[in-house]
């Protein structure tokens, strides 16, 4: 145990989480899946925006980001978090959320696979939909208890397995107590400290760095590449591929998708997109930590980091406040427990409600769904920390290549299917299942060293891009599907409406 | 600006800026996408109100 104060504001963090979850559920009178998945669609706009963001964020903002900014710069920042970042809650919110909101009502819709099956009326998505949301979701929840596990280690001296442990319990027994409501819910208040722990740190770096100029003129000694958006190590390519991924593919993320069937009216779009926005900046402000580390390790001041993604352990060991320090740790821990806690969701949706329901046809109504959905939304907390306590290779390949996964099988089906009348289920199938194979078939290639991707554009990006360009051309290229759902062209609703005048 | 040239501080500072800002005016003045073609031809048209 290495620091009493960090651990009194952890603890109080973990406990106070599990009270939430308590809470709710004893508050809500949770009757079947519909209430248990999607909150009888009644959630305000701060609890999507904010559970949007806090969702969209995982470990990748305190560890990842600063880590990989730590070498590259204001590059990294600003295409993956300023720009693409921002951009993909923007598009999330003015692309997805009304028509989803809309249909997910109008077709008691739950999960992904239920919307595309109704959008695109036909039930041979589902088998596609099934595997990338079962397996990938686990595994990528696999590397989300992993984070935990390290955090816990690199911050707190608590053994690997034991961190895992923790941070598992934890998120398990508040998602499968409240389910989708209280994992958005605890989600809002995880981001508001998150982004508290964020302004701490960025202040502290301004102060500690001398201000911001100070800051920059240390980096520019260091490199002066990394004050630049592009540079040789950093092409346009680069960043466009970055910009791809993260905007639109965004989009594509299940567990953020479904959040919007959850909204209480469409009318709070407008609201939830600004405060998702806002959330979102405030919460991207980590770099400038790991570049006043950067330049007291490279002035002698400091020991050389052991890897860069420590960076912000390292900074808030060094310089925070014990107690602040611990909500530190606090608002990472949020940031990861939130993406775990909505994949749960994700996966026990899946199984119960398409696998189990839609699929295999079992009569799960009322209190036995939500029992089910409870019982799996555990089990899916338990294979998938029990694979973290000791993961394979495999787990580490397909973990990371979850986001791509998603996107690339995900956004075209509902950004097409959703806002383009000509989009055919011919087109959703061919582009989802070219999505799945391209991404870990390319990625395979790579991991076993048999190819090396020849771009500097991302990969995951060009299949995102791929994938698109075969859904419109297979569209094309197929009859016209009738979509009673979507209403007329702008023209025949004018006309409609001057003749009944 | 601030020891950055001027590419990297707009993206960096000025963008969210425009970003918090330009979202926040479209909350508050309630002009949500197709808001008023909404309520002029009711909420069962709103893929015509993008």
């Amino acid at each position: 145990m290495q620091n009493i104060e960090m651990w009194v504001v952890v603890i109080a963090y973990l406990a106070a989480i599990v009270i939430i979850g308590f809470i709710i559920n004893r508050r809500e009178k949770n009757v079947g899946m519909d209430d248990y998945y999607v909150s009888q669609r009644s959630l305000p706009p701060i609890v999507i925006a904010f559970s949007l963001v806090a969702t969209s964020q995982s470990g990748m903002v305190f560890l990842g980001a600063p880590g990989t900014c730590y070498t590259a710069g204001y590059a990294q920042m600003v295409w993956t978090c300023m720009v693409g970042g921002v951009l993909g809650i923007m598009l999330c919110n003015l692309v997805l959320g009304k028509p989803m909101r809309y249909l997910g009502e109008r077709y008691n819709s739950i999960t992904l696979t239920d919307l595309l099956g109704d959008i695109y009326d036909t039930k041979k998505l589902q088998l596609v939909c099934v595997i990338t949301l079962l397996i990938v979701s686990t595994f990528y929840c696999v590397v989300q208890w992993s984070s935990i596990g390290n955090l816990f280690y690199a911050l707190l001296g608590v053994n690997y397995k034991w961190g895992v442990v923790i941070g598992l319990l934890v998120v398990a027994v508040y998602s499968a107590l409240g389910g989708n409501k209280s994992s958005t819910v605890v989600a809002t208040v995880q981001l508001f400290i998150a982004m508290l722990a964020v302004l701490y740190m960025f202040f502290l770096a301004l102060y500690v760095g001398g201000g911001l100029t100070s800051i920059n003129e240390g980096i520019q000694k260091i490199d002066p590449n990394m004050l630049k958006l592009t540079n040789e190590n950093y092409s346009i390519w680069k960043a466009f591929g970055f910009l791809i991924i993260y905007g639109v593919g965004m989009i594509g993320q299940p567990a953020m998708a479904t959040k919007f069937f959850s909204l209480k009216n469409s009318k709070m779009l407008g609201a939830a997109l600004a405060l998702g926005v806002t959330s979102y900046c405030f919460t991207i402000l980590n770099p400038f930590a790991a570049w006043v580390m950067r330049i007291r390790i490279e002035g002698g001041e400091l020991a050389a980091l052991t890897s860069v993604d420590t960076v912000i352990p390292r900074f808030v060991a060094v310089f925070a406040n014990p107690y602040i320090g611990g909500l530190l740790i606090a608002g990472t821990l949020s940031a990861i427990m939130s993406t775990s806690a909505a994949l749960l969701i994700t996966v026990s949706s899946t199984f119960t409600n398409d696998l189990c329901a839609k699929m295999l046809h079992k009569d799960l109504s009322g209190k036995k769904g939500m029992f089910l959905a409870q019982i799996v939304t555990l089990a899916a907390a338990l294979i998938s920390g029990l694979i973290a306590l000791d993961p394979p290779d495999t787990v580490w390949f397909i973990g990371n290549a979850a986001w791509g996964a998603f996107a690339a099988v995900f956004t075209p089906a509902l950004v097409l299917g959703l806002r383009w009348r000509r989009a055919t289920k011919q087109g959703a199938i061919a582009s989802m299942w070219t999505g799945l194979v391209l991404i870990f078939g390319l990625r395979a290639l790579t991991y076993s060293g048999l190819w090396t991707w020849p771009f500097s554009i991302d990969m995951s990006a060009c299949v995102l891009l791929a994938t698109f360009v075969i859904h419109i051309l297979v569209s094309l290229a197929t009859p016209e599907q009738e979509k009673e759902w979507m209403p007329r062209k702008k023209a025949e609703v004018l006309a409609m409406y001057n003749h009944t005048r | 600006m601030f020891g950055l040239p001027i590419s990297t501080f707009i993206l960096t500072f000025v963008w969210p800026v425009i970003a918090m800002v330009g979202t926040l005016i479209y909350a508050l003045t309630g002009n949500y996408e197709g808001k008023k073609m909404e309520e002029k031809y009711g909420e069962e048209n709103w893929y015509n109100t993008f």
